[in-house]
């Protein structure tokens, strides 16, 4: 049966919401739905609230899951950017370096002693450095920026050295302290996340998501080739530093409140596509949506499943291992009949 | 009117072609003949503002092309490419309605909006491939995709549209369709730049003819003036004739015959 897109994308909104309201329930401490929404409805009529439940639904989960709705939507909108972008439905965000500068960044501030708020922004500007000098790299290499290959490989040597830099950090770290930081840093964890976190996440991601989600259609048609979508009328270079800069900013900010958080850009894009086909006008807010509510479902696995919390980053990456199984029996079942 | 004024293009600094010259106006047919790598394409890339001259100047309507904006200069010039290949499935429809992107942009999310519907929806019919617009792209024939990305180039309603062998990959059933819709398009007052192997096809539809041989153009005119048996054969290195053909109702045609000389045919 044929949806309307603007019901499926409805449809997926609909699904963030109830993510939404299913992890607010679901946890350590289960708060029955009624309770929930009488919280709610205090805080609209502005009734002061003291007991454990309400300070564990408003300062606790409901500022974890508005951070993994803007995490996973940012991680997922930048897959399908970059997928679009690079031509190869194989690209995830951290094809430019950005995760291993960001791990970088977490690790030495950690190494330092940092608190956690210096924490995240030296994370944070170290996935910005990698792709900046994977940009400089680029233009060294003959004024060739528009070229994805170049700016490919400049994004493998700027990933391969920041994981060397990355090792010797761990190499060098205090094994019973800053070691296990690090690692766990790494792994991915939405547990840190505060309201105060939430502003400059909103702040960043929300105003990239709607100038990124403008340029679908722009997306959709440099994905003939560069000299095509030139002589298209699509002012290719512009698309392409404005779309990196935006998705450098958004994963740098994702990156840095949680840690490596793996697969989330490369598979919730092809599950979109799934749902909404190819067009980047609609397959962008779409990705955005659903990436935003697997993170919240993915976050609420990770500390619902057993008592101690999983780090989400394993949990997406399982998840993500599962999805490509599965897509590699229906390319492959597809191949036998072409 | 694109206009060549001793033009050299290449890679880098490696000349593929010198001292181009040459225009073309809107409403005419220019055909470029030259053996593979001969330069053609090149030569393309240079007047789409695609690649820098290495020497002297290619201006359309005047300017050059790197003066214009990109959705200016895409309202001026179309480029119907040797091979076009998207990693994704887009629709026949989807495609076509690129081509409008020049003239409407985008609407205010972004996407197209019903001026770009439309121009495509006229853009497939001119290209009869109606049919095909819900077809996906990448499972359609090699000769659709032509026909698919020649309607997108008349989305973008130019004055101008450089075709890079447009013949290649149709059967004659599409290649007659294609002759009529060149011919539609010089009615329209669209000057077509296109590069052939097709010498009967530059018999039969063009009005200018560029020869290139060895980094040099060695006949630049009209059709009747220019294209000679000896041109071809220096051309291609190879016995060809342009001779005179009658149709069943008596109509002259010419033609040219290429001599392949198999060893089969010998025996013969």
């Amino acid at each position: 049966m044929h949806y309307p897109d603007s019901f499926k994308l409805i449809i997926l909104f609909i699904i963030c919401m109830i993510a939404a309201f299913v992890s607010l329930v679901v946890g350590h401490v289960n708060i029955e739905p009624r309770e929930i929404m009488q919280i709610f409805l205090s805080v609209i009529k502005g009734e002061p609230m003291q007991d454990l439940n309400s300070t564990i639904i408003l300062s606790l989960r409901l500022p974890r899951i508005a951070a993994a709705f803007l995490i996973g939507g940012a991680l997922a909108l930048n897959g399908s950017v970059y997928q679009s972008l690079f031509r190869n439905p194989m690209v995830s965000p951290s094809i430019l370096g950005l995760s291993s500068g960001a791990g970088f960044g977490a690790a030495l501030a950690i190494t330092l002693g940092l608190n956690m708020l210096l924490t995240y922004f030296v994370a944070f500007a170290g996935g910005i450095a990698a792709v900046m000098s994977v940009l400089v790299l680029t233009r060294i290499g003959g004024n060739v920026l528009q070229k994805n290959l170049v700016l490919i490989l400049a994004g493998m040597v700027a990933g391969t050295f920041f994981s060397a830099l990355l090792s010797i950090l761990k190499y060098l770290a205090d094994p019973d302290n800053t070691l296990p930081n690090i690692v766990y840093w790494l792994m991915g964890s939405l547990a840190s996340v505060q309201t105060m976190t939430l502003i400059p996440l909103a702040v960043i991601i929300l105003p990239s998501v709607m100038i990124l989600s403008r340029f679908g259609w722009q997306l959709d048609i440099m994905s003939c080739g560069e000299d095509e979508a030139k002589t298209l009328g699509v002012a290719v270079q512009q698309v392409r530093i404005v779309s990196i800069v935006l998705a450098t900013l958004m994963t740098s900010a994702a990156v840095c409140v949680t840690g490596i958080i793996g697969w989330v850009g490369l598979f919730i894009p092809h599950c979109a596509r799934f749902i909404m086909g190819q067009r980047n006008s609609l397959l962008l807010p779409a990705s955005f949506l659903a990436g935003g509510a697997f993170l919240i479902l993915a976050d609420c696995f990770s500390r619902a499943i057993i008592s101690t919390e999983i780090p989400i980053g394993i949990t997406t990456s399982l998840i993500g291992a599962f999805f490509f199984v599965i897509l590699i029996i229906r390319i492959g079942r597809k191949s036998q009949y072409d | 009117m694109i206009k060549l004024t001793n033009v050299a293009c290449g890679y880098g600094k490696r000349c593929v072609l010198v001292n181009v010259n040459g225009e073309i106006l809107p409403g005419e047919i220019m055909c470029i003949l030259g053996r593979n790598g001969a330069g053609k394409t090149t030569l393309f890339k240079t007047i789409l503002g695609l690649r820098m001259p290495i020497k002297g100047k290619v201006t359309i309507n005047g300017k050059s092309p790197e003066s214009y904006k990109p959705r200016e200069l895409a309202q001026l010039i179309g480029y119907v490419p040797q091979n076009t290949s998207i990693p994704f499935t887009l629709t026949v429809f989807d495609m076509v309605m690129m081509g409008s992107f020049a003239a409407h942009g985008s609407n205010a999310w972004g996407m197209p909006g019903r001026e770009n519907r439309k121009r495509a929806q006229e853009a497939l019919a001119i290209a009869g491939i109606e049919p095909l617009s819900t077809a996906l792209f990448t499972e359609i024939s090699g000769g659709e995709k032509r026909l698919v990305i020649i309607a997108r180039a008349l989305a973008q309603q130019p004055l101008f549209i450089a075709m890079d062998e447009p013949m290649a990959h149709l059967d004659p059933g599409n290649q007659s369709r294609l002759l009529q819709l060149l011919q539609q398009l010089r009615e329209l007052g669209i000057g077509v730049l296109m590069n052939t192997h097709d010498p009967s096809m530059v018999l039969s539809i063009a009005n200018k003819v560029m020869a290139i041989n060895e980094g040099l153009i060695c006949a630049m005119g009209t059709t009747a003036k220019v294209l000679s048996s000896t041109l071809l054969s220096s051309i291609y290195e190879t016995d060809m004739q342009i001779a005179e053909a009658c149709d069943n109702t008596g109509v002259k045609h010419m033609v040219c015959l290429s001599r392949f000389c198999s060893p089969y045919e010998r025996k013969l």
